[in-house]
C-alpha cells in the first residue's frame, strides 16, 4: 500500500515537474545563433579535439554527413544555408561571388525574419562582405572583418546585448588553411584550424549561457560547414569530400540524436532514394517502366546513368535491363552485377552480343554513379563515378535491330521480370536514373551527375531526356518520370524502403531557424528544407 | 574395470537426474490466456518505420523515427510501454499497455501516452504493423482532416 502510494506520488510529482518545464519552455523568449564555418570536412570533428563542439552535439540533431549542395563553394553554401533553397533556385553558383543570384525571389532568412517580425534584432558578423550586402542586408547590425579572431570578438560583444534575437557568424580559417595545404587530417595546420574554431564555438556557447536573461531565453545554436574540401586542396566543387559536411542543429525543440538517412522515413519535397530488398518470401521486387512504342524501345543511341548503392547480392542479377537475361545473345540490353563490379550486355536480333564492364567494385557500401553511352554504329563507353572504365568499337549496321521483344525496362530485374540469377532480384538502392536518346560526352556526364532537378537545369541535351526517375516519392507504387515524356514507372513487389539520400543539408538550416523563432513558412516561398521531426507542424487528435 | 563402470553409470545417472530436473524447470506453462499469448509476441523492441501510410495531406514524418518497447511482467502480462522519437503519435515516453485479440488482429490499449492511446496491431516474429484512425491538424495552416495511419516496425 505504502509502495503504491509512493509510486503514484512519484508519478504525480513527475507530471507536475514535466508540466512546469513545458510551460516554462513555452514562455521563454526564443533566440538563435547560427555559426557557419567555411571548410570543415565531414571527418574533422571526430578526429580533432573539440570539446566546444561536443557540448553542442550533446544537445543536437546532427549529422557529420550532411549535404552542402553543388557546386561546393563557400558562396554557394552560404546562399543555400540562408535562402533555404538549392543553387538551381538561388542562382549563386560562382566561386567567391554571388553573381547571378536570385535573392530577390529567394531572400535570406534574415530578411524573412525581419519581414515577419521586425522587432527581432539581428546581427550578422562575417568575413565575406557579400553576405552582409546581398543576403543579410536586413540585419540591424552588420560587421565584416579580415580575421576569425575579430569575428569572434565582435560576436561575443553582440551576444551580450540584452535585446539581440538572432546572430549570424561566419568563420573561414579552415578553408583558408585547407585551400593552401589541403583539407586533410594529416595536416597539423588544418587540424589546428578546426580546434581554433572549436574554441570560438565553446566560448560563444559560454557567452550565451552567461547572458543576464539566459534563464528566460530558449536559445538554438546551429553550427554548419558551408563546404568541405579535397585532400589536395584543389577545388573540384562537386566531389563527395567537398559536399559532405557537418550540420549540427542544437537546442530548441529538436530531437537530440544523430541523424542517419537509412533510419529516417522519406521526406516530402526532398531528395529521396528507393531501396529494393530481397523479400524473404522469394517474391520479386522491382520497378518496371512500360516502353512499348516509346523512344526507349530499341534505342540506336543512348546514355544511361544512375546512382546506385549495392546491397548484398550474388550471381549476375540485373540492375537495369529490358531483355531476357537467360541468354546474353537475346536482343536488348542489361546492366548487371559482374563479380563485385558491373557490366553492360547488349545484343541485336542476330544474337551479336557485347559485354563491356567496369573494373571497379560497386559493392563497397558506397554510392556509385554508373553511366553507359551507346552509339550502335560507332562505340560503347562505360563510366563509373565520372571516370571512363572501358570502351569498345561496335560493328552493328544501321539496319540492325536492338529492340527486346519485352515491353518493359526494369530496375532490379530484367525485361521479363522473372530472372532467377541472384534471386529474387538485385538488392540495392537507386537514385536519379536517367536515360537520354543521345550520346553524352564524358565532360557533360561529369558536370551534371551530381545535379538534381535536371529537367530545369541548363543541361545541353534536355530534348533527348526520355526517362528521369528521381525516386522522391514517399509512398505508393507509382514512380514518376520527370523527363516530360510520360514514361512513368510502377513499383512491383513487397520489399522496398524509402529514405532521404542525405539525412540533413544546408537547405534545412533556414526552415529550422524560422521554425525556432515561431515564424510560419509560407508554401509559396518554395523553401526546400525540412523541419526536424519534433518540428513537423502536425498534431493528431482523437475522432469518434 | 567394475569400478570404472560403476563410476561411469553413476555419472550417467547423475546427468539424467540433472536433465530431468532441468526439464522440470522448463516445463512449458499451460493455461496461458489470450492476453498473455499476444503480449508474448509483442514483447520486445520495435523500430525502423517502413510502409508508412498517412492521409494524403499528412507527411510520413509524423511517425518520426518511431521506436517502441513493450515489456511484460513476470507472469507474461503486459507491463510497460515506452515510445521514443515519435512525439506526434505517442507523446509521453513511459506508459502501460493492455492487449486483446490475436497476433493477426490485436487491439493494444495504452495508458499514459497521447494522442494515440489505442491501435490495431498485427504482429509476426519479425514485423509489427500498427494501424489507427485519427484526426489531424496542420498547425501552420490550420487545415484539419481525419484518416487512417499505418506503420510497420521491425523487431530489434
Amino acid at each position: 500500500m505504502s509502495y503504491f502510494f509512493i509510486k503514484n506520488a512519484g508519478i504525480v510529482l513527475s507530471l507536475v515537474i514535466g508540466a512546469a518545464t513545458l510551460v516554462s519552455a513555452q514562455n521563454k523568449t526564443r533566440k538563435i545563433l547560427v555559426i557557419g564555418v567555411d571548410g570543415i570536412i565531414n571527418t574533422a570533428i571526430d578526429y580533432a579535439t573539440t570539446p566546444g563542439i561536443d557540448r553542442l552535439v550533446g544537445n543536437a540533431s546532427y549529422s557529420m554527413n550532411g549535404y552542402s549542395g553543388v557546386p561546393a563553394y563557400a558562396s554557394t553554401g552560404w546562399a543555400t544555408m540562408l535562402t533555404g533553397v538549392t543553387s538551381d533556385k538561388h542562382g549563386a553558383t560562382a566561386n567567391k561571388s554571388f553573381a547571378g543570384n536570385r535573392f530577390d525571389t529567394y531572400p535570406s532568412v534574415v530578411n524573412r525574419i525581419k519581414a515577419a517580425n521586425p522587432g527581432i534584432r539581428i546581427a550578422s558578423v562575417v568575413r565575406d562582405k557579400g553576405i552582409n550586402d546581398l543576403l543579410n542586408s536586413g540585419a540591424d547590425q552588420k560587421f565584416q572583418f579580415e580575421s576569425d579572431q575579430e569575428v569572434y570578438g565582435k560576436a561575443v560583444e553582440v551576444l551580450k546585448q540584452s535585446d539581440i534575437g538572432a546572430v549570424f557568424v561566419q568563420f573561414s580559417k579552415p578553408a583558408e588553411v585547407g585551400g593552401s595545404l589541403g583539407y586533410q587530417l594529416r595536416e597539423a595546420q588544418y587540424v589546428l584550424a578546426i580546434q581554433e574554431i572549436d574554441q570560438y564555438v565553446g566560448q560563444l556557447l559560454t557567452a550565451v549561457d552567461s547572458r543576464d536573461s539566459n534563464a528566460d531565453e530558449s536559445w538554438a545554436v546551429f553550427l554548419v560547414s558551408s563546404h568541405g574540401g579535397t585532400e589536395s586542396g584543389v577545388q573540384a566543387s562537386n566531389s563527395v569530400e567537398e559536399f559532405n559536411v557537418p550540420v549540427i542543429l542544437s537546442g530548441g525543440d529538436m530531437d537530440n540524436k544523430e541523424l542517419v538517412g537509412s533510419a529516417m522515413a522519406a521526406r516530402e519535397n526532398s531528395d529521396n532514394i528507393l531501396t529494393l530488398n530481397k523479400a524473404a518470401s522469394g517474391e520479386k521486387t522491382f520497378v518496371r517502366i512500360p516502353i512499348n512504342g516509346t523512344a526507349l524501345q530499341g534505342m540506336n543511341k543512348f546514355t544511361m546513368e544512375m546512382w546506385i548503392k549495392a546491397g548484398a547480392n550474388s550471381s549476375d542479377p540485373s540492375i537495369m535491363g529490358d531483355k531476357n537475361w537467360d541468354s546474353g545473345g537475346n536482343p536488348g540490353f542489361i546492366i548487371c552485377r559482374s563479380g563485385s563490379s558491373w557490366k553492360i550486355n547488349f545484343a541485336n536480333e542476330k544474337s551479336e552480343r557485347y559485354d563491356i564492364g567496369s573494373t571497379r567494385s560497386i559493392e563497397d557500401g558506397n554510392w556509385h554513379h554508373l553511366a553507359v553511352t551507346f552509339d550502335k554504329t560507332n562505340e560503347c563507353i562505360v563510366y563509373q563515378d565520372g571516370v571512363k572504365m572501358a570502351e569498345s568499337k561496335l560493328i552493328y549496321k544501321a539496319e540492325d535491330k536492338m529492340a527486346s521483344p519485352f515491353n518493359y525496362i526494369c530496375l532490379g530485374q530484367e525485361g521479363t521480370g522473372s530472372y532467377g540469377g541472384g534471386a529474387p532480384n538485385w538488392a540495392g538502392s537507386f537514385n536519379e536514373v536517367r536515360i537520354w536518346t543521345a550520346v553524352l560526352s564524358e565532360e557533360t556526364i561529369r558536370d551534371f551527375m551530381y545535379l538534381r532537378n535536371i529537367e530545369t537545369s541548363r543541361h545541353p541535351h534536355l530534348a533527348s531526356l526520355n526517362l528521369y526517375l528521381k525516386f522522391d516519392e514517399v509512398r505508393g507504387s507509382a514512380i514518376r518520370d520527370f523527363s516530360g515524356k510520360g514514361n512513368h514507372g510502377e513499383l512491383v513487389g513487397p520489399a522496398t524502403e524509402r529514405h532521404p539520400h542525405y539525412p540533413i543539408g544546408l537547405t534545412d538550416v533556414a526552415v529550422n531557424v524560422l521554425s525556432h523563432l515561431g515564424i510560419r513558412v509560407d508554401g509559396a516561398w518554395g523553401l526546400e528544407g525540412n523541419m526536424l521531426k519534433s518540428n513537423v507542424p502536425f498534431r493528431l487528435f482523437k475522432v469518434n | 574395470m567394475k569400478m570404472k563402470l560403476t563410476i561411469k553409470s553413476g555419472l550417467l545417472l547423475l546427468l539424467m537426474l540433472a536433465g530431468l530436473s532441468a526439464c522440470k524447470e522448463e516445463v512449458f506453462p499451460v493455461g496461458l490466456d489470450a492476453e498473455q499469448l499476444v503480449a508474448g509476441r509483442l514483447d520486445g523492441t520495435w523500430a525502423k518505420p517502413t510502409n508508412i501510410v498517412t492521409p494524403d495531406e499528412v507527411p510520413a514524418e509524423v511517425f518520426g523515427a518511431m521506436r517502441l518497447v513493450f515489456t511484460t511482467d513476470e507472469t507474461g502480462y503486459p507491463s510497460r510501454f515506452l515510445a521514443k522519437d515519435c512525439p506526434i503519435v505517442f507523446a509521453g515516453t513511459d506508459a502501460t499497455w493492455k492487449v486483446t485479440g490475436s497476433g493477426d488482429d490485436a487491439t493494444v490499449t495504452l495508458t499514459g501516452v497521447s494522442p494515440v492511446d489505442e491501435f490495431k496491431a498485427k504482429v509476426s516474429s519479425t514485423a509489427l504493423t500498427l494501424t489507427f484512425h485519427m484526426g489531424w491538424e496542420n498547425t501552420d495552416t490550420g487545415e484539419t482532416g481525419q484518416g487512417d495511419f499505418s506503420v510497420t516496425l521491425a523487431r530489434q
